[in-house]
Order: C-alpha cells, then sequence, then structure tokens
C-alpha cells in the first residue's frame, strides 16, 4: 500500500539518503583530483575504472530488479570513490576495477544491497585487492615513505621520531613547507610557547607514492569538512576514533621507534595510512555501525585500538582499513546486546 | 525559574516561514462557508437544517450523535445552498453545508450580552459547553464535554493543566490569542475549573514564551482554587500529552503537590468554552496561522469556521510558485490538504503550503540504519527495527514496543530516505501485527 498520503510529516528536516552520498562522492573525488595533479592524472585514472567497476554491476542489479532508479542513490558511486581513495595511486586500474566489482556485488548485494551490507564495501574491496593481488599492492606503495618506513623498522635501524626517520630514509617535504611552518610558528603558535616541526605539513600534499587519501589529504578533508558542515555523518563518533587512537599513539607510539611511554608522535600518525578517511568515512558507515550511541562508542572504540595495533605494533602502514574491518565485524555482538538493553523492553521514561 | 524537559529524543524545530507572532489580521467573510459536518473526533452530525433553509449567525446546523460527536453551528447569516461530500487525503467521507452568506448578523459587531457563569453549577455549565459544540481545537477535536464527563468517575484530585506550551512554531495562533485574548482563556480557564470540579489549575508554559505568564496571571483575578505554574522546555514533542504528563509527574515530586488526574487544555478551547458560557456563543472563529515558503505574505489571521483554505491564501498574496503540498495543523503533524476548497475546521490551528525545497527530498530509498530515528525517538523505541518488521509482513507477531509508539512523528522527521515509519508502525500495531 502506498503510504504517502498518509503520512504525516509534510515536511523532511533530514539530508537526503542520495544528497549523503554523492556529497560522499565529491569528497572522494575532491581527494583524487588533488593527487592527480601530481601523478600525470594517473590517479584520476584509477578512480574512473574504480567507479566503472562499481557502477556495471550496479546497473545489473537495477535491471535485474527493475529498480525504476538506476544510480540515482548515489550509493554505488560513494562506495567506488571511498575505495578509489583506499587505493595507491600507481595500482594497474584493472585491480581496482575488479575490486569495486567484488566490492558491488558480494559485499553489497549479496546480503541485500544498501544498508544490508554488515561490512563497509569499500573496505571489503580493499581487503579483496590486498589479499588477491598483495604483490600489485605493495608495488603501488614500493618507495613510499611509509613502506620504506616499515621497511626500516623491520631492518633495525630505528631512531626516536617516525617523522625524522622518515625524512632521513627520503621523505621529500614540498616547497613551502617551510615558509608556512614559519608563519604559524611564528603567529599562532607563539602564542603557545610551541613549536611546530618542519615536515608535517607536506603530509596535506604529499608527493611520491602511496595511496591516494593521503596524496590527497588537503583536499579529503576539505570535503569532510563540508560533509560535516552539513550534517551527513555523525562527526562526534570520528572525533572518538581521533582522540582514542591519538592518546594510545601518545602513550604507546613511540615504543616501535625506540621512544618510551608518552613520546609518540600524534601528528605523524593522524596525518599519514588514511587514519582520516577511516575516521570521517569508513567509520561513520550507518549501515555498518551499531544502533545505540553507547554501541557506537563502543565500537569506534575498538576500532581506534586495532588501528593503533595494526599500525604501530603491528607495523601495517594502512592499519586503519582492516581495524575498521574487524570493528565490523564486532557490530552483530554490539547490536544484539543493544537490543535486548536498550529496544527489546521498556525502559524507564 | 527551574525548566522540566523529558529526557530522551525529540528535536528542535524551526521554521522561518510560519508567520510572525506580533498580531492577527481579520479575514474576510466568506461568500460561501463550507461548515462541514464532521469537526470531531466521533460521528458526523446530524443536519437539522435542509437545502433552502435560511440560518442564523451561530444557529445549529448539526446535532452531534454521541460520545466524541459535537454539535455543529452556521458560523455565517445566510441560505443553505447545496450540500458537499468529499473526500479526505486519509480516504475519509466528509459532509458539508454551504451556506451562501445573506442577511444580517448577531453577533458580529453587536454588543456581547454577558451570561454570568459563577452561580451556575457544573452540570450546567457543562450542558452549556455541549451545546455550544466546543471541541479541542487541535487534534482530532474531541468534544469537551466528553472529557468533562470523563471526570465525573475520577477519584482523588484532578488538574487543569493550560497548556501555553509552544513546541512548534506552527503554533503562533494560539501565541496571538494568548496575547490578545489572555482575559477570555485566563476566565475560562476558570470555567473549565468549575465545570470539571478540578482542584487545582497548572498554567504550563514554555521556556521561550514566559512573557506569558504575568500576562495571563494579571487577568485571573480571584480564583478560589489554588493557581500554580510550571515552565518546560521547548524541545518537540513537550506539548504532546505523554511528555507533558512526564514533567508534570517530576514537576509535582519536586514541589510537593498532588497534582492527580491531569486535564490539558490549550488556551484556544479555553477561549472557546470562555465564549460559549460567558457569551453563549458557539465556534464562530478561530486563529489560524497561514504560512509556508508558498505563501507571499505569511500572517495570522481571525477566521471564519467554513472559510475555504483557497479564500485564505488569496488574502495571503497567493502562492509565491506551485506549492508542493498543502496542508492544515502543522508540517509536522497536520493533514494534507487534496482541494483548495476544503474549508477550516475547528481544529484547523495552521494553514501551510510549501514548495518543493522546504519539503526535501520527496523520492523515498532504502534505509541506510543511520540510526537518526532512534536518537529522536521519545520512548526510545527502535523504529528502524520495527519498520522493517511491518516490511517483512511474516505473519510474526509485531514487537511488543510497537503498541507504545504514540505518533509524534520525530522519527519520520529525520529520516534521510524518507520511510513512513510512524505510519506504519501504527498501522501495523492497530492491525496487531
Amino acid at each position: 500500500m502506498d503510504l504517502t498520503l498518509f503520512q504525516k510529516p509534510q515536511i523532511n528536516l533530514a539530508r537526503a539518503t542520495p544528497d549523503r552520498m554523492w556529497l560522499l562522492f565529491a569528497a572522494g573525488l575532491l581527494a583524487v583530483l588533488q593527487s592527480s595533479l601530481g601523478d600525470s592524472f594517473r590517479s584520476l585514472l584509477l578512480a574512473a575504472s574504480v567507479l566503472a567497476g562499481a557502477l556495471l554491476p550496479e546497473l545489473l542489479f537495477t535491471v535485474k530488479d527493475r529498480s525504476s532508479r538506476p544510480l540515482i542513490d548515489g550509493s554505488a558511486a560513494a562506495s567506488a570513490m571511498t575505495l578509489a581513495i583506499l587505493l595507491p595511486n600507481r595500482l594497474n586500474p584493472v585491480f581496482g576495477f575488479l575490486g569495486a566489482a567484488f566490492a558491488m556485488t558480494i559485499i553489497k548485494h549479496s546480503f541485500g544491497g544498501l544498508g544490508s551490507n554488515w561490512i563497509n564495501p569499500a573496505a571489503g574491496g580493499w581487503l579483496f585487492i590486498r589479499s588477491a593481488w598483495p604483490g600489485a599492492f605493495s608495488a603501488g606503495t614500493e618507495n613510499s615513505a611509509l613502506s620504506r618506513l616499515s621497511f626500516f623498522i623491520e631492518r633495525g635501524l630505528e631512531n626516536a621520531s617516525p617523522l625524522l626517520m622518515m625524512k632521513i630514509n627520503g621523505w621529500q617535504e614540498t616547497a613551502r613547507d617551510a615558509g608556512i611552518t614559519g608563519f604559524l610558528n611564528g603567529t599562532v603558535f607563539s602564542f603557545t610557547g610551541t613549536a611546530l616541526p618542519e615536515g608535517y605539513l607536506s603530509f596535506f600534499s604529499a608527493p611520491g607514492p602511496g595511496i591516494i587519501a593521503d596524496r590527497g589529504l588537503f583536499f579529503l578533508l576539505a570535503g569532510v569538512l563540508f560533509l560535516a558542515a552539513s550534517r551527513s555523518f555523525r562527526l562526534r563518533l570520528s572525533l572518538v576514533f581521533l582522540l582514542v587512537y591519538s592518546l594510545l599513539v601518545r602513550i604507546f607510539g613511540a615504543l616501535p621507534f625506540g621512544g618510551g611511554f608518552w613520546e609518540g608522535d600524534v601528528l605523524f600518525a593522524l596525518l599519514s595510512g588514511a587514519t582520516f578517511a577511516a575516521a570521517f568515512i569508513l567509520i561513520t558507515d550507518p549501515a555498518t555501525g551499531p544502533k545505540s550511541l553507547t554501541g557506537s562508542l563502543i565500537y569506534v572504540s575498538a576500532a581506534a585500538f586495532f588501528t593503533w595495533l595494526f599500525r604501530f605494533p603491528g607495523r601495517e602502514p594502512y592499519g586503519a582499513v582492516p581495524a575498521v574491518l574487524l570493528g565490523n565485524a564486532l557490530v552483530p555482538l554490539i547490536r544484539r546486546a543493544e537490543n535486548s538493553l536498550f529496544y527489546e523492553k521498556r525502559r524507564r521514561p | 525559574m527551574k525548566v522540566y524537559s523529558f529526557f530522551r529524543g525529540g528535536l528542535r524545530y524551526t521554521d522561518s516561514t510560519v508567520p510572525p507572532r506580533s498580531s492577527s489580521v481579520t479575514a474576510f467573510l466568506p461568500g460561501f462557508s463550507v461548515i462541514p459536518l464532521v469537526q470531531h473526533t466521533g460521528n458526523r452530525a446530524s443536519p437539522t437544517v435542509i437545502v433552502g433553509d435560511r440560518v442564523r449567525e451561530g444557529m445549529l446546523i448539526g446535532r452531534g450523535q454521541g460520545l466524541g460527536s459535537a454539535n455543529i453551528h452556521a458560523t455565517v447569516p445566510g441560505r443553505v445552498v447545496r450540500t458537499v461530500s468529499w473526500k479526505t487525503a486519509e480516504g475519509l467521507t466528509n459532509d458539508a453545508m454551504v451556506i451562501k452568506l445573506e442577511g444580517g448578523f448577531e453577533k458580529l459587531g453587536r454588543y456581547e450580552e454577558i451570561f454570568p457563569w459563577e452561580s451556575l453549577s457544573f452540570f450546567e455549565i457543562q450542558r452549556i459547553i455541549a451545546e455550544y459544540g466546543v471541541v479541542e481545537m487541535e487534534g482530532s477535536g474531541r468534544p469537551v464535554s466528553d472529557i468533562l464527563y470523563s471526570l465525573r468517575s475520577v477519584k482523588g484530585p484532578v488538574t487543569l493543566v493550560v497548556r501555553c506550551v509552544f513546541d512548534d512554531p506552527w503554533l503562533s495562533a494560539d501565541y496571538v490569542l494568548c496575547m490578545e485574548r489572555a482575559a477570555a482563556v485566563a476566565e475560562g480557564c476558570l470555567i473549565a475549573a468549575r465545570a470539571g470540579r478540578m482542584d487545582r489549575v497548572l498554567f504550563v508554559f514554555s521556556r521561550g514564551e514566559k512573557e506569558l505568564e504575568p500576562l495571563l496571571m494579571d487577568k485571573l483575578g480571584k480564583t478560589g482554587i489554588p493557581v500554580d505554574t510550571a515552565f518546560t522546555g521547548s524541545r518537540y514533542p513537550q506539548r504532546n500529552g505523554r511528555e507533558l504528563e512526564l514533567v508534570l509527574r517530576r514537576y509535582e515530586k519536586k514541589q510537593g503537590l498532588e497534582l492527580g488526574t491531569i486535564v490539558p487544555l490549550g488556551p484556544a478551547t479555553l477561549a472557546a468554552i470562555h465564549d460559549a458560557v460567558k457569551f453563549k456563543k458557539p465556534i464562530l472563529e478561530r486563529y489560524v496561522a497561514v504560512g509556508g515558503s508558498a505563501i507571499k505574505k505569511p500572517q495570522v489571521m481571525k477566521v471564519r469556521i467554513g472559510t475555504r483554505i483557497g479564500e485564505i491564501f488569496a488574502e495571503c498574496g497567493g502562492f509565491v510558485d506551485k506549492p508542493r503540498s498543502i496542508g492544515t495543523g502543522s508540517p509536522l503533524m497536520g493533514r494534507a490538504v487534496v482541494d483548495l476548497d476544503e474549508p477550516v475546521i475547528k481544529t484547523s490551528f495552521a494553514v501551510f503550503a510549501v514548495l518543493q525545497g522546504q519539503i526535501g527530498f520527496r523520492g523515498r530509498s532504502r534505509c541506510i540504519g543511520c540510526g537518526e530515528c532512534r536518537a529522536v525517538c521519545p520512548l526510545g523505541l527502535d523504529p528502524e527495527a520495527l519498520f522493517k518488521h511491518t516490511l517483512n509482513d511474516a505473519g510474526e507477531a509485531a514487537p511488543s514496543r510497537a503498541v507504545e509508539c504514540h505518533g509524534c512523528g520525530c522519527c519520520e522527521l529525520v529520516c534521510p530516505s524518507r520511510l513512513p515509519l510512524r505510519t506504519s508502525i501504527i498501522r501495523s500495531a492497530l492491525k496487531g501485527k
């Protein structure tokens, strides 16, 4: 029965689902564009391939289901762009295409389509590519600052700061880094009596190979800010994730680099390894999260812990993505607890 | 000043397209009045006039038929020229008498004779209220006489709650009424308290409208029964019966009072009780907030019952563009209007016409499990799960909590996929599925 006429609220206060999806797509596209400017548009080609890989199965399912609104909800495009920014810019576009097709066919539609998948399709597609073609993925990030960092730590060449180690191992600062850092130290930070070391600002437009989310960090953050301002996702979950992760990094983050407790480099941990993409895009995916605020806080805290665990003790440069996947795996358990605690029985008013 | 609010859920709703609350404008008298025979919860009133009959202003034209039904009166003098019948958006049929304006007014512009009510018994006052067809001037329009009658079997104290809670900006007509007819509202509450043999009057104001307190209190004069005031938050749905009672029970505990049974009545209803008992006048007109993004000049108007909605819009300058949705009541919980010839009735506190931009996304997409419905549900329900259960339609028993839904509609308002959550849950609960 069509309930449109009975539907009481004549207005709707929320930003519509398709709008949210297309905004997410735009935020990802911004990062791709920034990354493309420094790699002769290889990132753009990869993103286009991933998009094609996502849209094709989506279109087939649309035809199969005889849906009258093909592709218009933007969910496939948003998932594709999220997957694209998690991939190395030098990855063969064919793998991107296959990963996206896997994400849409197996992870999204085999579980019932939009809102029914139990893990994030983009993160699932990333895991598929990483597991199916580990060599191709590693080749894509070869000689990237983060992979070399892991390499030197494994070799036992340890030093105090990851940034310093990256600099020693060929991390290139951008031309404007020193100038802007000096300006900030002379103005904003002079009031607090602190100083920002040179090199961190280069993370915002990281040159060299790496995943697109890291290479296009500045534009990605700009897009995410717009998403947050338009209330397209639950910002507080992202902030809790970043807070817990930062705290763990601050306390234990220096140990793998030969440092002590409370010496971890939080800025490095936040600005690299797709941390912001995980915090603002993957972790806030509503379909794969718990129901209640309490459950969500437990979920993001667990994901933050896993991110720290994989990235620092585990030395996996892009540990944020598998951390979110592991968090997704906990969600059914959390939801069961939530249902019995909060929703199935009547609570005190 | 302690402000009492319900704990869980709800939302703050603001709307820049509601009319200003500064003053009201009197609408033109309609050339043809459409007086529906159903303006209340119960059965259709039985007509007492036929086509061709002459009617006087305030004359009985429909007699209430049992519980939930109320008397209907002509709001203008003239001649009954035809009867009409139409289907509402909910699929219900309504009938109306169409009265062509003719002849002189007996009440409009005349000196109003005052009938002292202080010496009347509660039974006599109840009879007058029933005779003049006074109903709750919002919601479904439950007859006030039914409410008062139901109090006969109540044991323990009874408190009249004057519901000056404005959790919805579309209640601006009630606000203007309080400002312009404070004396009628104040005296109306004393009359209602007498009619229901109530023990106490409690004025409840929302935090944002505390300026109404001195205004109404000054007009009260000598009451004879205790009068108190309480303040609530203005988060929607604070005005709703459950949420109001929730905060009043906390107020009761904090103040060490015994409120007993609570009878909430809005200012418009109290003013109608005042007019019926003191002036022997049925509900001839009401304050209506006319607005929405499609209206050129939103304003609060004093409109005769039976005036067609199209005429009211015309008086507000017409439409800026083709409206996407037209309705009566608030856009939050009001009902859709399918024809501009539908009239203003006793419960139409607002009339709106909105453009596509104000409605937001009109299409429907799949649930993405965003959880916003859960976050705003004042009952702590899981509207998403209840909705999916109704879609499932596997013949399983409905989750027991579906019947708790009181239909405030918060979940639907914030659903980005525009799913009919409230509607489906209530229908499912009613079907016992």
